[in-house]
């Protein structure tokens, strides 16, 4: 033997929810994301470890119910089969559910490619009275058979040592057990066969002509990809299925599901045997279910669990994100007084560590609602909570799954687009994504704090309130005008595997945890230093300032005099007045008199265009920039002070200040959010229309109110 | 197919039933006579053992009545009405 570690290639296939990613995870001994909710992994994933001296790079397919080219993810791993990749096909059935799972081991066998059987959650089908015989199972299907508990890390190495021997033998000596079809159905196949096989007499051996041929009859475009012209096998595939159809009054796909189901009984009657009665095993789930999904309690007690979720998150986060913000103040302080003063000094400060600063705070918010999440998706309660939604959802051409990424909005968007990723069907996924920016962020509300309490005074709470309401509204709104004039596609209906309730396991609860707070630390860190660089650099350049009159000697000539309270007020207000004039004519300043014409109709001034336009880079800096924009007596954490409100109050009318609110609200999603629209939806095309969508729904909507607002009053 | 399946499906077909799964009532239970839906559909229910013979029944309504949790081959699964109009079966 050679020292040179040997490797085998192993695809992970399976139904989603078979506990495919758990194995995947534990049998490279490390994590990725899982769920008891039908399908999370969403790209190919790739582990390499090695055991007993083979390399094994693990392949997990995303979870599929059949080998058909209807779903993004069944093409993906259908291609991936097709191209005999893997050197062994490792098929994860949940052996708590064999007369499903096997649907789809029924069309891996005629892929006549070297298979091993895991049958998983073993030990919850044991509790359902079932034992399987393995010896039976393998030879009927032709490669060995394994039980696993995956959670439990149990028959892994079992599992293990099958794929290594199984990659041993030789691809001739592989035998896999045809389904048989109907005679006529069998005499089609083979015509077909015979003309695939003509085509390519070199390159396609039987099993791969016969899977050809198969998939063809059942009604697929199985030859799209090979380059030859084969036409006139698509005739005559379509001439033999109008045959059969026509002399069985069944559909072909019927037909072919007829004889696999039928492999299926015969061969579960050999090898399996169940001791209680198969409804007994839903007891415990249809008990729960008998609560939660009641159709008076099922929805409060929904709307009760998010309350509780949002009111956890928020304030058990309020204490990590306090340590976090000390420990950056901490660390900005101690870096700056090592630092001389100068530009880089204020690059770093002011620029790159008060942008990061601003961003992690939120990290504890992530990681806890991040824990919600994961805590429902392990224990069942998501596929749940989409069942009870989706009518109420599909009233605005939503899906029921759309539901959990709009509320964790009110949290932050950012997370929330993410969590969109659990939408299969990619036109209600890129409707929850578009939309989500709508739901108003935890950061736009002291922009709101600010202007209700200097307008609407004693009205101040009903004015925040009505922007949580515009902002559903026009959520729910956009997503009708999406889903109707937009974006193309057919609406995929609601259907969905309710997987029984199962205790969660922790340490896949924490990589989810883990996984996400991952990401939004690259992903957020990366986009945020690049822009908080900018915008530090637009506003402190240019450097050489013409002022109009010369700061600082009359600073100088104040400072000369004796302390007292009102040389130290006209000290402020000169150097208030000093860094105006500087944001003025900085190149944010010039930008923002360049701009403001559009917002004109608004009635908003440049002031307001450089907030605004300091908003698009993170919705919580508008307030800071009010803060030094307004003459500006806010203390330094950007809290809105007496001063400042007295100030908006005399430069805004109540109308104005409405409209302000509502653009705020609804305007551009902030840069962050847009970084994870174009990495969810993997196109800067989508990114820029959510910008250019909500820009002008934002635009639309403040200037209905500040037309309807000055008719009124 | 065992006998007295075929027998349900044989009688419901010479009624002319025309009884859907959206028809069910809480409980009941049915055999799958025929999918009245598109290709791709099709294949995406066969894939879950939605197919001519199996048996089902309705188990659980969602708040509204729409959508629904169906029993089939020893999981649960919930359907939208628009699809389970177009589930042709013969209750038992």
């Amino acid at each position: 033997m050679s020292d040179a570690p040997r490797i085998i290639t192993v695809a992970l296939v399976g139904n989603p929810n078979c506990g495919k990613t758990t194995l995947f995870n534990k049998l490279a001994d490390t994590n990725a994301t899982v769920g008891n909710y039908p399908r999370v992994t969403v790209e190919l994933q790739e582990k390499h470890f090695e055991h007993n001296g083979w390399r094994i790079c693990l392949v997990d397919l995303p979870g599929i119910y059949s080998l058909t080219s209807k779903s993004p993810d069944e093409q993906i791993s259908r291609e991936f089969l097709r191209e005999e990749q893997a050197d062994v096909l490792l098929n994860i059935l949940d052996a708590a559910n064999l007369e499903r799972s096997l649907f789809l081991t029924t069309q891996l066998l005629e892929l006549g490619q070297s298979t091993v059987f895991a049958f998983n959650m073993i030990d919850e089908a044991k509790k359902q009275g079932i034992s399987l015989a393995l010896d039976d199972l393998s030879s009927m299907l032709g490669g060995p058979a394994i039980q696993t508990a995956a959670v439990k890390g149990k028959g892994l190495d079992l599992l293990l040592d099958a794929v290594i021997a199984q990659a041993q033998i030789p691809h001739e000596e592989i035998v896999t057990t045809p389904i048989s079809y109907d005679t006529h159905l069998e005499s089609s196949v083979v015509k077909i066969q015979d003309m695939v096989h003509k085509l390519y007499p070199d390159t396609l051996d039987h099993h791969q002509t016969r899977w050809l041929a198969i998939k063809l009859m059942e009604g697929d475009d199985a030859l799209q990809g090979y380059d030859n012209d084969y036409s006139h096998i698509i005739e005559m595939v379509r001439r033999e299925r109008y045959d059969l159809e026509r002399s069985h009054g069944d559909s072909c796909e019927t037909m072919f599901a007829h004889a696999r189901f039928g492999f299926i009984h015969g061969l579960l009657s050999e090898v399996r045997t169940v001791s209680i009665d198969p409804l007994k095993h839903f007891e415990l789930t249809s008990k729960i279910d008998s609560l939660l999904l009641h159709r008076l309690l099922g929805l409060p007690l929904f709307l009760l669990i998010m309350w509780t979720m949002f009111k956890a998150t928020f304030s058990l986060g309020n204490i990590p994100a306090g340590w976090i913000e000390h420990g950056v103040e901490w660390i900005t302080d101690h870096i700056s007084a090592l630092m001389s003063k100068g530009l880089l000094h204020d690059l770093l400060i002011d620029g790159i560590f008060a942008g990061m600063g601003a961003v992690v705070v939120f990290l504890p918010y992530i990681l806890i609602l991040f824990f919600f999440i994961a805590l429902f998706s392990e224990t069942g309660y998501l596929a749940r909570s989409s069942f009870l939604l989706d009518r109420m959802m599909h009233t605005f051409g939503l899906h029921g799954k759309a539901f959990i990424p709009l509320v964790m909005g009110f949290g932050c968007n950012v997370p929330a687009v993410m969590a969109s990723r659990t939408i299969e069907s990619p036109k209600a996924r890129l409707i929850a994504i578009l939309i989500n920016p709508f739901m108003s962020c935890a950061q736009r509300l002291p922009a709101f704090i600010l202007f209700s309490g200097a307008f609407f005074a004693e009205y101040a709470g009903q004015a925040i309130f009505s922007m949580y309401m515009i902002s559903i509204v026009t959520a729910m709104g956009a997503a009708v005008i999406l889903s109707r004039f937009v974006i193309r596609g057919g609406t995929e209906s609601f259907v969905m595997e309710l997987p029984p309730y199962r205790v969660p396991s922790i340490d896949s609860i924490l990589f989810h945890m883990w996984e996400k707070a991952y990401d939004f630390v690259r992903m957020v860190g990366g986009v945020i230093v690049i822009g908080s660089i900018l915008i530090w650099f637009l506003q402190a350049f240019p450097q050489e300032i013409d002022y109009s009159q010369d700061y600082q000697q009359a600073i100088t000539r104040i400072e000369a005099q004796s302390e007292s309270a009102q040389r130290n007020e006209s000290l402020t207000n000169l150097r208030t007045q000093q860094e105006l004039e500087r944001m003025s004519k900085s190149y944010l300043g010039q930008a923002g008199q360049a701009i403001s014409p559009i917002f004109a109709p608004l009635g908003f001034d440049w002031k307001d265009t450089v907030a605004i336009v300091s908003g698009f880079f993170a919705k919580e800096v508008v307030v800071a920039s009010y803060a030094v924009l307004y003459t500006n007596n806010a203390d330094e954490s950007g809290n809105a002070s007496e001063g400042l409100r007295n100030a908006l109050s005399q430069a805004m009318t109540p109308v104005t200040a409405f409209a302000m609110m509502v653009f705020l609200l609804l305007y551009a999603p902030c840069l962050s959010t847009v970084a994870a629209i174009k990495r969810e939806t993997k196109s800067w095309g989508w990114a820029g229309f959510s910008i250019l969508f909500s820009l002008s729904i934002a635009y639309l909507l403040a200037f209905a109110v500040v037309t309807v607002g000055h008719w009124i009053i | 197919m065992k006998t007295w399946k075929k027998k349900t499906l044989h009688k419901a077909k010479k009624r002319g039933d025309n009884v859907t799964l959206a028809d069910l009532k809480q409980g009941e239970k049915a055999l799958i006579m025929d999918l009245k839906v598109d290709n791709s559909d099709a294949s995406r229910l066969v894939a879950l053992g939605i197919v001519k013979g199996a048996e089902v029944a309705l188990d659980k309504k969602a708040p509204m009545g729409d959508p629904r949790i169906y029993s089939v081959v020893g999981y649960r699964l919930a359907l939208r009405n628009d699809i389970a109009q177009r589930i042709v079966v013969a209750p038992f």
